[in-house]
């Protein structure tokens, strides 16, 4: 784990910059004038060195000057004059040694000696002595009072015969000498002296270690080091400046703004999604910072609008994945979300909670026939009535295609009824036909509530419900069933798992598939005429009924497969002789296998069957309405076969005569709850017609349901010419065998 | 005397050229010639020597000066490159082997008489050395000390004598002899011989001398040197220049009176510098022709 080291404050930074600045210079200015320190002392030592050399040198300047001075005085022919007559050698000394133009001003003395080393003519003033030594001719030092004096002693030499006529000697100032010398860079010339009052015979050496001076010192060091100083100490005030002024002045203009930079950081940030103004925040002074601080703000809002728009967008999207978009109503996720709040509150609330199931009959065939546009706006107007009744009360989901749901908390079973039945009402009244729609667009509803006593929790109430409007779709019931428990006990089997297995096996391989066959019988005879062949399945020595069968052909659209199968059992069944010769078979086609070419192939195999056997082919009005083109040619095809064609369920709700004289069908099959009118005598009456005319129109009536003799001599009576039901026969394996125990419960086929 | 532009220009050329050879011809025939006085003082004389036969010349310089004074030494050698024999002797002035000027303020311990005897040295040095009568010329107190030599020495082997801006002492504005230091000489000269004084002579202020050395040469004033002349049998011829300061007028009236030639050279001062020493070349060769 890395472990990030704390940050420390813009103050702290720039106290510790400003500490450092300070320390930094003081080391440099320090550094510097200890390097000029070091620098003056070379430039002194080296002055000092130089200055020796240049009084060294000055010196052998002065005697060699000195030297060649007395030589220019000693060829000067007057010495020559004096030595050849020596009369007006006092006069020559008093106005002429010291006047002339071989001596200058720092020739103190001259004196001429004859060539024996004694002087001309001893005079009282003069400072050189009267004997000189003729073997050490040259210079020599001496200091007398303080004052070093050069004493030259030089021969004069006869020009024409070049002996020695005798000697000059001069005297010469030597601090005289070195102020006519104009060379002095490294001494003061003034400073010079000598630190012994009196010597004689000193050497060159000898006098250098006498003589004292001072330094001119180095002009560019000199002149440099009070400005290095004074720069020092420029420096070190422009610092002191920085600190105490400048430095608060541009804390202020830089620390100032950061820290408000931050606070308003710290300020945004606790309100993230509010926007904000810049009116009222202090003006910053620098451009960068407060075009940063600009730029916050602008960021800040800018961030603030995106969040806004992401929340509606997240709201329009959240309304998209809980609404359903073609009907406006909540959808299925919305409905899952919301049953488990709804769990959740019933754990801790004795508030009932009543499901309500919405499913719309035959919508499939509805939105086959009529197109997926006009289902929608089935869908619209079925969703918009149902809302309307439930008044915004409570939201109304749609589960999947047709079904709708919804939750009432707290509404009594009562009033849950009423509103159902409310809704079914405005449904049953809805003019549909402004859709283009002929046929009557019904709705089923299935209520599970809480006051049911069930050990069962709350998540049972859907299945409940799902039983509920499973039997309000069955015949027999006016489309609003309310879950009873004992519903529950014969719904066991329609949603258990093993049946659903079953079930989906034999509809696709055959498995278990039975043909169970039900007399039509002639009403005036009594004999059969034909078998209805009916579908049933054997699942370990039990029957599973169509009730069980067809709910989940029709939800996985395995009608095709299922009509296969029947045909490929019945012709089995044709074939093992199960059905009496001379009678004849019909058979059950759904609407999606009616309409493809695939059947015909399939029938074919009843034809060695067509000559001992009626064979028939039912098809529902519900089949009819779908392809209508196309199912009525393969009809003719299949009557061209030799097939005979039943119109089944005619009157169960989707009956139209438009379909009867369009079609071609042979034979009609009055739905049970039509035969059921025989007993209400006002009906009758449109029984008795409706079947006149339909008979009169050449189709063949047979009459579903007839359970007792009464009713069959009544239909017989009506012009039906055939009947079908339990007072003829029950769907049996074997002909001519008792009904097995499956079919002696009232299903229907 | 007036010379042509063209003419002036031809002996300039002349003048020019001579004046460049004869240093090189003096450095290369130049002769220093010694001889010593009964004094034992050595002298010391320049020969210019030539292979041609023109006259020998001895030329004297002025008061004090040497033979390397500017008027001397371009004379010499301009006559010398003309083809004749030059000596250029330096008087000793009471030095020994006087190769120097003398300044005013040294000690002076010399006389007019032992300058002529030394000019009498020379003459007969140089007639021994040509064996021809001799030219002298002068220049200013040299000419002076010419005229001193032929009045001492009449019978001196010269044939001529060319005097050049001739003094006499006490003669010309600038002179600062006076009678009164005449005077002084004379009273001095009484007390002691041998004492040196300081007195005024020509353009010195503090010459330094004995008064008997010293009177020697003031004895020298305008009337000695007329009388001189007077004495003379062949006159000399004496050259002025136009604009000389140091003459007073009436000299040269007085000199020509005397039946001297005289020879005035327009512009040129005392010294015949600049220009004017080619008008006084021109002047000398001339004279020198008509021997």
């Amino acid at each position: 784990m890395t472990i990030r080291p704390k940050p420390l404050s813009f103050s702290l930074f720039t106290t510790l910059f400003v500490f450092l600045f300070l320390v930094l210079l003081f080391t440099l200015g320090n550094l510097t004038y200890m390097q000029f320190e070091k620098l003056d002392d070379r430039f002194r030592i080296a002055g000092e060195q130089s200055a020796a050399a240049e009084i060294e040198l000055a010196l052998a300047e002065a005697i060699s000057l000195s030297e060649n001075k007395t030589r220019q005085l000693a060829a000067w022919e007057e010495v020559r004059q004096q030595l050849d007559n020596s009369t007006f050698y006092s006069y020559w000394y008093r106005y002429r040694a010291k006047n002339n133009q071989f001596v200058t001003s720092y020739t103190r003395d001259v004196a001429i000696y004859d060539n024996q080393g004694r002087v001309l003519a001893p005079i009282d003033t003069s400072l050189l002595p009267f004997n000189v030594d003729t073997t050490s001719q040259g210079h020599s030092i001496l200091v007398r009072d303080s004052i070093p004096l050069v004493l030259v002693v030089s021969p004069v030499v006869d020009r024409l015969s070049g002996e020695t006529q005798g000697y000059l000697a001069t005297l010469n100032q030597l601090f005289t000498i070195f102020n006519s010398l104009s060379h002095f860079n490294h001494i003061e010339r003034n400073s010079i002296n000598v630190t012994i009052a009196d010597a004689e015979g000193l050497s060159s050496q000898a006098l250098l270690q006498q003589l004292d001076y001072r330094l001119t010192g180095d002009p560019y060091a000199a002149a440099i080091k009070p400005l290095i100083k004074e720069s020092l100490l420029q420096l070190a005030a422009t610092a002191l400046i920085l600190t105490l002024f400048i430095f608060p002045l541009a804390a202020w203009l830089l620390n100032r703004p950061i820290l408000q930079l931050s606070k308003q950081i710290d300020m945004l940030q606790r309100s993230p999604y509010s926007p904000v103004t810049q009116e009222n925040t202090k003006p910053l002074f620098i451009k960068e910072l407060d075009k940063i601080q600009t730029s916050l703000y602008a960021y800040h809002n800018k961030l603030s609008q995106a969040h806004t728009t992401l929340d509606q967008k997240n709201q329009e999207l959240d309304d998209l994945a809980q609404h359903d978009p073609l009907t406006g109503v909540m959808n299925r996720r919305a409905f899952d979300a919301y049953w488990r709040e709804v769990s959740d509150v019933y754990k801790h609330s004795t508030n009932e909670i009543c499901l309500i199931l919405f499913d719309i009959n035959h919508f499939k065939a509805l939105n086959d026939t009529y197109g997926h546009h006009t289902g929608d706006e089935i869908l619209i107007a079925i969703a918009r009535t149902i809302k309307s009744i439930l008044h915004n009360r409570e939201q109304l989901f749609r589960l999947s295609g047709d079904e709708f749901a919804t939750i009432l908390i707290g509404t009594p079973l009562r009033k849950a009824m009423q509103i159902a039945k409310q809704c079914h009402l405005a449904i049953t009244n809805y003019p549909f036909d402004k859709l283009g729609i002929n046929e009557p667009v019904r709705i089923s509803i299935g209520l599970a509530d809480t006051s049911t006593d069930s050990d069962e929790d709350i998540n049972a109430l859907q299945w409940q419900a799902d039983v509920a409007i499973h039997f309000a779709k069955r015949p027999g019931y006016s489309g609003i069933v309310h879950f009873k428990p004992e519903l529950a006990e014969s719904a066991r089997g329609l949603f258990s798992s093993q049946t659903h297995s079953a079930v989906y096996e034999a509809v696709t391989r055959g498995t278990g598939l039975v043909m169970h066959y039900q007399p039509i019988v002639d009403l005036e005879t009594g004999k059969p005429q034909y078998f209805e062949a009916l579908v049933r399945i054997d699942h370990q020595g039990k029957l599973i009924m169509p009730s069980h069968i067809f709910p989940l052909v029709e939800a996985r659209s395995l009608d095709q497969d299922l009509d296969f199968h029947v045909i490929e059992k019945t012709v089995s069944d044709l074939q093992q002789g199960r059905i009496p010769t001379n009678t004849g078979v019909s058979i059950n086609i759904s609407a999606p296998t009616i309409v493809e070419k695939e059947l015909l192939n399939r029938l074919a195999a009843f034809k060695p069957f067509m000559d001992n056997y009626k064979l028939l082919i039912e098809v529902t009005e519900t089949a009819l309405i779908t392809q209508l083109q196309t199912a009525r040619k393969n009809l003719e095809i299949l009557r061209t076969m030799g097939f005979t064609i039943a119109l089944d369920d005619f009157g169960s709700g989707y009956s139209s005569l438009r379909y009867l004289g369009a079609m071609p069908v042979d034979v009609v099959k009055f739905d049970i709850t039509l035969t059921r009118l025989v007993d209400d005598r006002a009906n009758n009456l449109i029984l008795n017609h409706l079947a006149k005319m339909i008979t009169e129109s050449g189709h063949l009536l047979v009459a579903e349901g007839i359970e007792t003799a009464q009713i069959a001599e009544q239909l017989t009576k009506l012009g039906f010419r055939y009947g079908q039901g339990y007072h003829f026969g029950r769907p049996a394996r074997s002909i001519g065998n008792p009904a097995s125990p499956g079919d002696a419960t009232k299903y229907s086929a | 005397m007036i010379f042509g532009g063209a003419q002036l220009l031809n002996r300039t050329s002349r003048w020019l050229v001579a004046s460049a050879l004869t240093v090189v011809v003096s450095m290369a025939q130049g002769e220093i010639v010694h001889q010593q006085l009964e004094s034992g003082i050595a002298v010391n004389a320049e020969y210019l020597d030539t292979d041609d036969q023109a006259p020998p010349i001895l030329i004297l310089h002025g008061f004090l000066q040497t033979r390397d004074f500017f008027t001397v030494r371009r004379l010499g050698e301009a006559l010398h490159e003309a083809g004749y024999r030059i000596l250029l002797p330096n008087l000793s002035l009471g030095i020994n082997n006087r190769r120097q000027s003398l300044a005013c303020e040294a000690i002076h311990n010399h006389s007019m008489e032992q300058d002529t005897d030394e000019i009498a040295l020379w003459v007969e040095w140089l007639q021994k050395k040509t064996g021809e009568p001799i030219t002298l010329i002068g220049h200013s107190s040299g000419s002076l000390n010419l005229l001193a030599y032929l009045d001492r020495f009449r019978d001196s082997p010269v044939a001529q004598s060319l005097l050049i801006s001739l003094i006499a002492f006490g003669q010309g504005p600038i002179a600062k002899e006076s009678l009164e230091e005449k005077r002084r000489a004379e009273t001095d000269l009484l007390k002691s011989k041998d004492t040196i004084s300081r007195y005024r002579l020509a353009y010195c202020d503090h010459y330094a001398s004995t008064a008997g050395f010293y009177l020697s040469y003031l004895a020298w004033d305008p009337q000695r040197v007329l009388q001189a002349i007077s004495d003379m049998n062949s006159k000399p011829t004496i050259i002025f220049g136009g604009d000389d300061n140091r003459l007073s007028p009436d000299w040269k009236p007085r000199l020509q009176s005397l039946g001297t030639h005289i020879v005035e050279i327009d512009g040129a001062n005392h010294f015949f510098d600049h220009s004017h020493e080619f008008d006084l070349l021109d002047s000398i060769e001339q004279s020198l022709q008509k021997l």
